[in-house]
């Protein structure tokens, strides 16, 4: 958590220092940009998470360890990259869905497959913006090249994370 | 996510929010009593001086890369090339575009129809979806912790690449020769 911090403000200062060697605008831009980005998820992120936490609560954790904990393996990877796809909504909702579901004992592998999926499949992505703006051909020349990535990541971390640890 | 006119605070999704808490805290007070609600209470508060500092510092580096690399820029690396330089830039292009959907379909839409090779463009979706920089900053790493973000990160570098490539493949054997005959 601490390593988190340090990584992100870093980032902060050093891309800072390079938009105010542009001009001052330029900072004051981006700040601007960054606010508004805030102010919509002001409200949105704190109750996400509200909601997710009474989620965890409610949700029986045998249940979600017996299909996507961390001895489900390869059957569990393909159960939650199917969850992922069907995962609904913008960052906002599906991180603290995430965190929630860690909570409740789901495996690392099996969460990295999920949340791959939710941002490659994306289904409300695709039928919003990319149906109608790309067309179908392109929809499924996309899928075609992509569909086994969300299960490959599962199994690539399953098989990392006998050498290394995330704990 | 891209930079857009001033949302209302509280639109529809916001609501939905609303009650979807509301119908939480009803469920978990009827099954699980006040010292079930009282948990999640401190659990949420918890999570929340947790992910505040980072999500801050995160949409603050999001803002300044948006101001910093303007997608004409990003429009320039992808246009002309083909191969797999192609796709490596693209690659780049992918992970490190900010923003979500309203900003990135146009802009390859636009290429694609210019005539843009298809591989390159599944390449840059793909990277953007996978390791796309600015998910990871302002919510990945603040919601999963760094290791968990970056090991993720790490695996899905190739994922890119791969799908463009395979793109490429498809798009012959299927005798979808030109972009502009993909795009719809």
């Amino acid at each position: 958590m601490i390593e988190s911090l340090i990584i992100i403000w870093s980032l902060v200062l050093i891309l800072g220092i390079i938009a105010l060697r542009r001009s001052k605008a330029t900072l004051g831009l981006a700040v601007r940009a960054s606010a508004d980005q805030g102010r919509m998820l002001l409200l949105r992120i704190p109750l996400a998470v509200l909601a997710t936490t009474f989620l965890v609560e409610l949700l029986p954790p045998e249940l979600m360890r017996d299909s996507i904990g961390a001895e489900s393996g390869i059957a569990g990877i393909m159960i939650a990259s199917v969850a992922g796809a069907l995962l609904p909504g913008g960052p906002f909702l599906s991180f603290p869905i995430a965190v929630a579901l860690f909570k409740a004992g789901v495996g690392a592998p099996q969460m990295m497959a999920l949340l791959t999926a939710w941002s490659v499949y994306a289904v409300h992505r695709t039928l919003n913006f990319e149906l109608p703006m790309m067309g179908g051909r392109f929809i499924l020349l996309r899928l075609a090249s992509s569909i086994m990535i969300p299960p490959l990541v599962g199994i690539a971390a399953m098989l990392a994370l006998r050498w290394i640890s995330i704990e | 996510m891209a930079k857009n006119e001033k949302a209302p605070l509280f639109d529809r999704t916001t609501i939905a929010f609303v009650l979807a808490a509301l119908l939480g805290a009803g469920l978990t007070l009827w099954l699980k009593g006040t010292a079930g609600v009282e948990r999640a209470l401190i659990n949420a508060g918890d999570f929340m001086l947790q992910v505040v500092p980072q999500i801050s510092g995160g949409l603050l580096v999001a803002g300044l890369v948006q101001v910093l690399v303007p997608r004409e820029i990003v429009a320039r690396w992808l246009g002309e090339k083909s191969g797999m330089r192609g796709l490596w830039i693209a690659q780049f292009a992918g992970a490190l575009t900010p923003g979500g959907p309203f900003g990135s379909f146009p802009l390859v839409y636009a290429l694609g129809k210019a005539g843009a090779d298809i591989g390159v463009l599944i390449t840059y979706l793909t990277a953007w979806t996978t390791i796309g920089v600015m998910r990871l900053i302002v919510w990945e790493i603040p919601f999963l912790g760094a290791k968990f973000s970056l090991l993720r990160f790490v695996i899905c570098l190739p994922a890119g690449i791969f799908a463009g490539w395979l793109a490429r493949r498809w798009a012959k054997q299927w005798g979808w020769s030109t972009t502009e005959s993909i795009v719809k």
